[in-house]
């Protein structure tokens, strides 16, 4: 009995200490009123001085505003419902509605935060804003920024792996612990000042804290229930509940507006050769690249890496031959939650933070775990690498918002026809 | 021992792969690596109808992986194996090979597992009425009509209360089958594969775990469904039982046949006694 | 203190609320698809983490064809293309992907319930799903047109009105679609009943406990599945389909995966392998949210709980907390629910 109290205490325990993260929330957070907004423009223009009016499902008029000089806009609306926005004009000389777009857009406000709006404009003898540089060229970038979502991945990847290879869960809310490294790195950010040349300790204190959530989910709930004897189906269960647990509490902590770090905000680019990639994407790359090898060779090299890949293999024996089970998997999750902080830090870097990265996210992990191969690390690597440079490169023929479907098809074509993946080993059956 | 079975064997030769009289099962060439261990490489076997045979064998031996290919559960590196339907009509034959389990098992060849696969959350009556093959209520068309099917579910249910009166688990007849020993299981288990009337049951160590007073009597069913005209295939490790109930036995070492032939045979056989049975119990069956 | 905060409450809202949306549209639709669901996992095993794609199919295949104009646009047949739209996502996820371990069939269903989602969303689709504007068409929606008006409006036999009292007072539009859809959610576990007393649901509930075992005694365990996957797939379009006329039209946004683990929620709540559990967790799922949801409004607003600690725009995330905090505790202290039976609650799938 005293274990089942010891569970009980240690659950409420975790829920309660999520739950103290509220009260900052609310000092974290601006004032929002609810309102819709957005920013009018064509390619990268922006377009000011253009009128805007909202009505609602009656057709009675809500508000009107003309853009400002960078071309936004904000009307306050009186509560949630459908709303019907209309670009109402003038646009400048040569710049038009897309063809298949309308000037009017309906939106449904479903919750108490302010809802952004956009336009489908196009301008036809608009100068481009840059020079295209040739195809090749463009590929070549495409290529490399693939590369470099592609390590992302990678990074964000191994720990859902490796939890899965020493416990054989599939940890729904891995996609979370991601989205929590760059929730923690944007705040320390924001009121420590650790900006600049400080910057990389931000990155090390939201690892540290990442591995600490690791440690929390094992010690306080994986762990326990794993020796409750609860099946890897009903553990993967709780993982969704725990994943929604600390989606909505990001959001509510971190506030619905995206943000971006301080530190790389301006960005000019650097060339290398016929390469032109932010400064930032160079740390990015290096760091992400160090990180890997370092990774591989502490799978490979170390007594720690060692016990992990025999845990991965075969627990039993494990046990048999002196390996302390329950430590490795302590470590795999320590391990796999700070690399997962620090690829959400690292996403957060070329993107932006945003309480919703890790529903983005997780199935683009998934897909590059199971083409690697559930359980290997270094098929979570070599996947990650393939995912996010295919599913990246493909926008260069392909639609944006298709390049999801790329990652999903594949995940479910390997599933189908080699469930255990590129690296994986055939799961022995009797 | 039983020898009132020997008409029917004839005068078969005890070597490895001989042809049986009325061969109810023919295996040729089937053969099934993992890596690069053959668990199985047999050229040709016969199991004969009517009588009990037994395969023997050290671990791994590869008794459990035959089992699982010529059931459908496993598939075969190459081989065939064919099922005779009836007695001495060798035209009237099913090549199984390819086969999937469902339609192996509906051809009349049943199965049981080394580890049990009792159905825990259903009752030990739900789990015996489960057995009885071609219920028309299985299928969608009729499920929802009760008249369809209520006629046959009653024969069935009669059934089942005499196997399991006869297999002495009536008192359990609507407790989860998960509250049964392991014993129990084994039994639950032997019993529901009779409900589909099978023409040849695949045993797999269907005595390990009960208890002996129950091998007894299980040991009495088996006679008894062999008497009733159903051919029995059992492994099993228990070398008394074996010896006390089996009409030929089949000695599998290293995934290959190395010796068939009555219990008497095999006892006398050198090869398997060296290959197999070790001293203690060669000594033993020196004595039967 | 304490009495301060009773006088503060508006208990009658309170419950009102709660109970009201525990009888509404939203609770049948959700029962209805967890009715479906429960065929799936609670009784055939199936870890089906994509209920939102046969919801998503039975809706989209609706109104398409409605808004199409398909064979004169009969409001029937429409409803029929859904239908038929979801037969054949079961039978696209299920030939390939039934034979799969348990957890790799969920990252396959959640992926093409993704998949399913994203490509009705895609610019590309634009004239035929209305990409990320859903149906019927922005013009229609500002003319007050749907796809629903036909059900709502000319096939209602319920006079126009308000009927009821107290926080339980619907419209005729809103009473009708809670008939529909508490009958159809009535019509679906009758059905699920009397297949699961049958043989075939003995040859089921094998399925959930032993494949292998199932296969040893001659059942053709593909076939099962994929009829279990199509008959609660069907079932779970339905609900599809109800909520797309409550809410007069369909969205993309309406089938994220979140949806799916509402169900999911509901049915462990509920518990799941039985007839009741779907409905009994449903609308105790809706009360519990809406309770706590309207309570947490009330304090705030009421200004006992300070603005420091939670403001009102963040009520709305709490409900998803509760939603992820039940379904763990569920699963790890009661995973049988409220009326399933402890003896079969289904945590061990293979
Ligand atoms: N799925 C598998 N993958 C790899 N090797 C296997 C597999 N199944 C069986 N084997 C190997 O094949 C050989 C035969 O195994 P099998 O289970 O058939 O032995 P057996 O004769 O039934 O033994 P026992 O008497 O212990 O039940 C063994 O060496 C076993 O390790
Ligand atoms: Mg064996």
């Amino acid at each position: 009995m005293g274990k089942r109290l010891k569970l009980v205490s240690s659950f409420i325990f975790l829920v309660l200490g999520l739950l103290l993260c509220l009260p900052i929330a609310a000092n974290a957070q601006s004032d929002n009123e609810l309102t819709i907004r957005g920013t009018v423009r064509v390619g990268r223009d922006v377009i000011p001085d253009v009128q805007i009016l909202v009505t609602d499902a009656q057709d009675t008029e809500i508000g009107a505003v003309t853009t400002g000089e960078d071309g936004k806009w904000e009307i306050p609306i009186p509560g949630l419902g459908e709303y019907t926005v209309t670009l109402v004009g003038p646009l400048p000389e040569g710049v038009s509605v897309k063809e298949g777009a309308t000037d009017q857009v309906v939106v449904n406000v479903e919750e108490y935060r302010s809802k952004a709006v956009g336009f489908q404009l196009t301008g036809e003898d608009k100068k481009p804003i840059l020079e295209i540089p040739p195809t090749w060229e463009r590929l070549l970038n495409r290529m490399v920024s693939g590369l470099k979502v592609g390590l992302l991945v990678a990074l964000a990847s191994i720990g859902l792996s490796l939890i899965f290879g020493v416990t054989g869960l599939v940890n729904f809310a891995h996609s979370e612990m991601v989205a929590f490294g760059a929730v923690i790195a944007l705040l320390l950010e924001s009121t420590t000042g650790l900006t600049g040349a400080l910057f990389p300790l931000v990155i090390l204190i939201a690892v540290l804290a990442g591995g600490g959530l690791g440690y929390g989910l094992e010690k306080g709930i994986f762990g326990p229930l794993r020796r409750r004897k609860m099946t890897n189906i009903s553990l993967m269960v709780v993982s969704i509940g725990l994943a929604f647990l600390m989606r909505y509490m990001i959001l509510i902590y971190h506030g619905a507006e995206p943000e971006t770090f301080e530190s790389f905000r301006i960005q000019s680019g650097v060339s290398f050769g016929p390469i032109e990639l932010p400064a930032k994407d160079y740390f990015i790359i290096a760091i992400s690249f160090t990180t890997l090898l370092l990774v591989g060779i502490l799978l490979q090299r170390t007594k720690l890496g060692t016990s992990m890949r025999a845990v991965s293999d075969n627990p039993a024996l494990a046990e048999s031959s002196g390996i302390d089970v329950n430590r490795t998997i302590m470590w795999v999750w320590i391990f796999g939650s700070a690399l997962a902080s620090l690829g959400g830090t690292m996403i957060g870097l070329t993107q932006v933070v945003e309480w919703q990265m890790g529903e983005k996210i997780l199935l683009l992990i998934f897909a590059a775990v199971t083409l690697g191969g559930l359980g290997t690390a270094f098929g979570a690597m070599v996947g990650g690498l393939a995912i996010g440079f295919a599913s990246e490169t493909s926008t260069f023929w392909l639609d944006n918002d298709l390049k999801f479907l790329i990652a999903l098809a594949v995940m479910i074509v390997i599933l189908l026809v080699r469930p255990r993946g590129i690296l994986g080993v055939r799961e022995r059956l009797g | 021992m039983s020898d009132n079975k020997s008409s029917e064997l004839g005068n078969v030769e005890p070597t490895p792969g001989s042809t049986k009289l009325d061969p109810i099962l023919t295996i040729d060439n089937v053969v099934r690596s993992f890596g690069g261990l053959r668990a199985v490489d047999i050229d040709h076997l016969e199991v004969q109808r009517g009588i009990i045979t037994a395969f023997i064998g050290p671990n791994g031996a590869g008794k459990t992986t035959l089992f699982n290919l010529i059931t459908g559960f496993d598939k075969p590196d190459s081989g065939q194996w064919t099922f005779h339907q009836l007695a001495n009509a060798k035209s009237w034959t099913t090549d199984l090979s390819g086969l999937r389990p469902h339609q192996i098992a509906n051809k009349g060849m049943v199965r049981t597992f080394q580890l049990t696969k009792s159905l825990a959350k259903m009752t030990v009556l739900d789990n015996m009425l489960l057995g009885a093959a071609e219920q028309k209520g299985e299928s969608l068309r009729n499920a929802l009509f009760t008249s369809r099917w209520r006629q046959q579910e009653n024969t069935i249910l009669r059934k089942a209360e005499d196997l399991l009166e006869r297999f002495k688990l009536s008192h359990m007849r609507d407790e989860y089958a998960a509250t049964l020993s392991g014993g129990q299981r084994k039994l639950l288990e032997m019993a529901r594969a009779l409900m589909s009337e099978p023409k040849l049951i695949l045993l797999d160590e269907p005595m390990a775990g009960v208890n002996p007073v129950l091998v007894e009597s299980l040991l009495v069913h088996i006679e008894n469904l062999r008497d009733e005209g159903v051919s029995v295939l059992f492994i099993e490790h228990d070398m008394d039982a074996i010896m006390g109930i089996s009409d030929w036995i089949v000695v599998l070492a290293e995934g290959q046949v190395i010796a068939e032939g009555t219990p008497s045979d095999v006892s006398k056989n050198p090869a398997v006694i060296d290959a197999y049975l070790g001293s203690a119990i060669a000594e033993e069956l020196k004595d039967v | 203190m304490l009495m301060n905060l009773f006088a503060e409450i508006d208990v009658s809202k309170l419950f009102g609320l709660a109970l009201r949306t525990s009888i509404g549209v939203q609770a049948a639709t959700f029962a209805l698809a967890a009715v479906g669901l429960n065929l799936h996992y609670g009784y055939t095993g199936l870890l089906n983490f994509g209920v939102v794609a046969f919801m998503a199919a039975g809706a989209y295949g609706m109104a398409i064809f409605f808004t199409q104009g398909w064979l004169g646009g009969s409001i029937l047949l429409a409803i029929a293309s859904g239908l038929a739209f979801a037969v054949i996502i079961a039978l696209s996820i299920g030939l390939p992907s039934l034979r799969l371990r348990a957890d790799y069939l969920a990252l396959t269903t959640i992926a093409i319930a993704e998949v399913l989602r994203i490509s009705f969303r895609s610019q590309r689709l634009l004239d035929l799903t209305g990409g990320p504007f859903g149906l019927p068409s922005i013009e229609d929606r500002n003319a007050n047109v749907s796809f629903a008006d036909v059900i709502t409006v000319d096939w209602n036999p319920i006079g126009k009105g308000n009927y009821g009292a107290w926080f339980l007072e619907f419209d005729e539009k809103t009473l009708w679609v809670m008939i529909i859809g508490w009958s159809l959610v009535s019509l679906a576990s009758l059905l699920i009943w009397g297949l699961m007393r049958s043989p075939w649901g003995r040859v089921i509930k094998a399925i959930r406990e032993d494949e292998d075992a199932a296969r040893a005694l001659g059942k053709n365990v593909f076939s099962y599945k994929l009829q279990s996957l199509i008959i609660g797939g069907v079932i779970a379009s339905l609900a599809g389909i109800v909520r797309a006329f409550d809410m007069g039209f369909v969205e993309t946004q309406q089938f994220r995966p979140q949806t799916t683990f509402f169900i999911w929620t509901v049915l462990i709540l509920g518990g799941a392998a039985s007839i009741w559990g779907p409905i009994i967790g449903s609308m105790t799922f809706w009360f519990v949210i809406i309770f706590s949801e309207e309570l947490l409004r009330q304090m705030v607003d009421s200004g006992w709980i300070p603005e420091a600690i939670l403001k009102s725009n963040d009520i709305a995330s709490v409900r998803m907390i509760l939603m992820g905090i039940m379904l763990a505790t569920l699963m790890i202290w009661r995973p049988q629910g409220l009326v399933g039976k402890k003896e079969e609650a289904q945590i061990d799938v293979r």
